[in-house]
C-alpha cells in the first residue's frame, strides 16, 4: 500500500480547474498507459498499462466518481483493476481538493495505491511507492500544461508501508 | 518455477533490432546477459510477451580506453571489461574495484555493462561510478536516431531510465578524470547485491582534493551525486576529522529505505563509513 501526496498550482481559475477534472475522457490523455473503453454516468471502464523496467502489468478495471463537492471542489475517485496474465490486482482511491491561489488554483492530490500478487510481493520495497509517485507526478504535469502553468510543482511525497 | 511463454527473436542487425522493439508489443523486453532478466522469468515477476535477443547484433561488443576517455558497447561482458581494464592505465581505479563486486565471476563471465545500466537496480555498482565521473549512455531509436543522455539524467528511479521504449542502448562512457577514484561497498555476503556502494574521486595536492565526487548506490531509488557533502572537502585538507565531518554530511545526505536486507538506520550510517573508506584508499589518511 502506499500514499501519495502532491500539491501543484496551475495559473487557472479554480471553477475552469474544477470543470477541467470533472471531464474525464479528456483526463485520460494525461495518465501515461490509461485507455478509456465506456463510460457509464460516473463510473469509467477502461485498461491501465504500467511498465517498470521489465515488470509490466495490464490492469483492466473502473473508476468511479464516489464523492463530488461542487461547493467545496473536492471529489474523489475509486478504481480498481485486475492484471489477469500477471494475476495482480491494484486498487486505487484519489482524493482531490481545489483552493483559489492569487490569481490560479492550487490542486492538492491524495491518492492510496493498493497492489497485490507477483509485483507486491517482490522483495524491494520502494518499487510501487515510486511507481505510485511517478505516476501521479505526470499525470500533475500535463494537467499543469493543460490548464496554464503556475509555479513549479514539488515532487511527489511517498510512503510506504512495508 | 520456468518462464511464462514468450515470442523469442534473434536479430541479426541493429536495424532488425529496433525494428522489432518498434513493432512489438509494449512488453516486449530486450535480451542482454539475461543475469538480471532471465531469474525474473524464472520466477515470473517480469513475463514479457517477447524477448528480442541481442547477442548476435554486430558493433556492440568492443571497448576502447584511452587516454581521452572509456567508450564500451553494451553488450561487453562484465569479465571482458574487467580484463581490459586490469591492463590499462587510463582506466579509473573504481571502475575495476566496482567491477569485481559484480556478482560472481559466473555472473560477470555473463552479464553486459549495457543490460546492468539499463536495468538501472539501485543496488547496481556501475550506475554509480557513472554517475561520479560524469559519464554518458548512447541511446538508439528506429524512428529518431541517435541521442546522448548524461549519467545523471539517465537513472530516474527503480528499474526507470530515459530509454524509451523503442530505444536500445548501445553504448555507455566515461570521459577521462584527471585524479584518483575509488569504489567500496558492503554487502552481507560476498556477491550479494550490495547494501550501500559509494563511488569517490578526488584530485589531490598534497592533502587538499579538489574536483571531488562522491556517487553512492543503494541508498535511495537511483544512483546519486552527493554535492553537499562534496563540497565538505573541496578544496579542504583532509584529516582525519574532515573525513568524520564529510561522514556525517554524507548520512544526512541520503535518504534510504529500509527494506528486507537493511534499515534506513543502517545504510544512513554506513554511508558514512563508505565514502570515508573510499577516501582513505586514495588519499591515504586513515579513516
Amino acid at each position: 500500500m502506499a500514499e501519495i501526496t502532491q500539491t501543484f498550482d496551475v495559473s487557472a481559475p479554480t471553477p475552469i480547474v474544477w470543470a477541467a477534472l470533472q471531464d474525464v475522457p479528456a483526463l485520460v490523455p494525461c495518465m501515461p498507459g490509461a485507455a478509456l473503453l465506456q463510460v457509464d454516468g460516473d463510473t469509467y471502464i477502461g485498461r491501465l498499462r504500467v511498465k517498470v523496467g521489465p515488470i509490466a502489468a495490464e490492469f483492466e478495471g473502473t473508476a468511479r466518481v464516489v464523492e463530488r463537492d461542487e461547493a467545496r471542489h473536492r471529489a474523489r475517485i475509486e478504481a480498481s483493476g485486475v492484471d489477469r496474465r500477471g494475476g495482480n490486482r491494484g486498487s486505487a482511491s484519489v482524493e482531490y481538493q481545489l483552493s483559489p491561489v492569487d490569481a490560479g488554483t492550487r490542486v492538492a492530490l491524495l491518492a492510496d495505491y493498493r497492489l497485490r500478487g507477483p509485483m507486491a510481493q517482490f522483495g524491494r520495497t520502494g518499487l510501487i511507492a515510486d511507481m505510485s509517485a511517478k505516476l501521479t507526478r505526470e499525470f500533475a504535469e500535463c494537467l499543469r500544461h493543460r490548464l496554464g502553468e503556475g509555479t513549479a510543482s514539488e515532487p511527489p511525497r511517498s510512503e510506504e508501508e512495508p | 518455477m520456468k518462464p511464462a511463454p514468450f515470442d523469442y527473436f534473434d536479430p541479426s542487425s541493429l536495424q532488425e533490432a529496433l525494428e522489432l522493439l518498434a513493432d512489438l508489443s509494449w512488453d516486449a523486453s530486450l535480451l542482454a546477459g539475461g543475469q538480471s532478466l532471465i531469474p525474473m522469468l524464472n520466477m515470473r515477476i517480469a513475463r514479457p510477451s517477447a524477448l528480442i535477443d541481442l547477442r548476435r547484433v554486430p558493433g556492440l561488443d568492443r571497448s576502447d580506453i584511452g587516454a581521452d576517455g572509456i567508450r564500451i558497447g553494451a553488450m561487453v561482458r562484465a569479465a571482458s571489461l574487467e580484463r581490459s581494464v586490469a591492463s590499462s592505465d587510463s582506466a579509473p581505479t573504481c571502475l575495476r574495484q566496482a567491477l569485481r563486486e559484480i556478482g560472481h565471476p559466473q555472473i560477470r563471465n555473463r552479464t553486459t555493462i549495457g543490460g546492468n545500466l539499463a536495468h538501472a537496480d539501485p543496488a547496481s555498482e556501475l550506475p554509480a561510478v557513472f554517475v561520479a565521473l560524469g559519464g554518458t549512455m548512447t541511446l538508439v531509436s528506429k524512428d529518431r536516431g541517435e541521442r546522448s543522455v548524461p549519467a545523471e539524467e539517465f537513472f530516474q528511479g527503480v528499474f526507470s531510465t530515459a530509454r524509451e521504449p523503442d530505444e536500445i542502448l548501445v553504448e555507455a562512457s566515461l570521459p577521462t578524470y584527471p585524479g584518483r577514484t575509488a569504489f567500496v561497498e558492503v554487502a552481507r555476503r560476498p556477491g550479494d547485491f550490495s547494501l550501500v556502494g559509494a563511488c569517490v574521486a578526488a584530485v589531490l595536492e598534497e592533502l587538499v582534493a579538489r574536483e571531488v565526487r562522491i556517487a553512492m548506490c543503494g541508498t535511495g531509488d537511483r544512483p546519486r551525486r552527493l554535492r553537499e557533502a562534496e563540497a565538505v572537502i573541496e578544496g579542504a585538507v583532509l584529516s582525519a576529522e574532515r573525513l568524520r565531518e564529510l561522514a556525517d554530511a554524507v548520512s544526512a545526505g541520503v535518504q534510504p529505505r529500509s527494506d528486507l536486507h537493511a534499515s534506513d538506520e543502517y545504510r544512513r550510517a554506513v554511508a558514512g563509513v563508505m565514502v570515508r573508506r573510499a577516501l582513505e584508499r586514495i588519499s591515504g589518511v586513515p579513516s
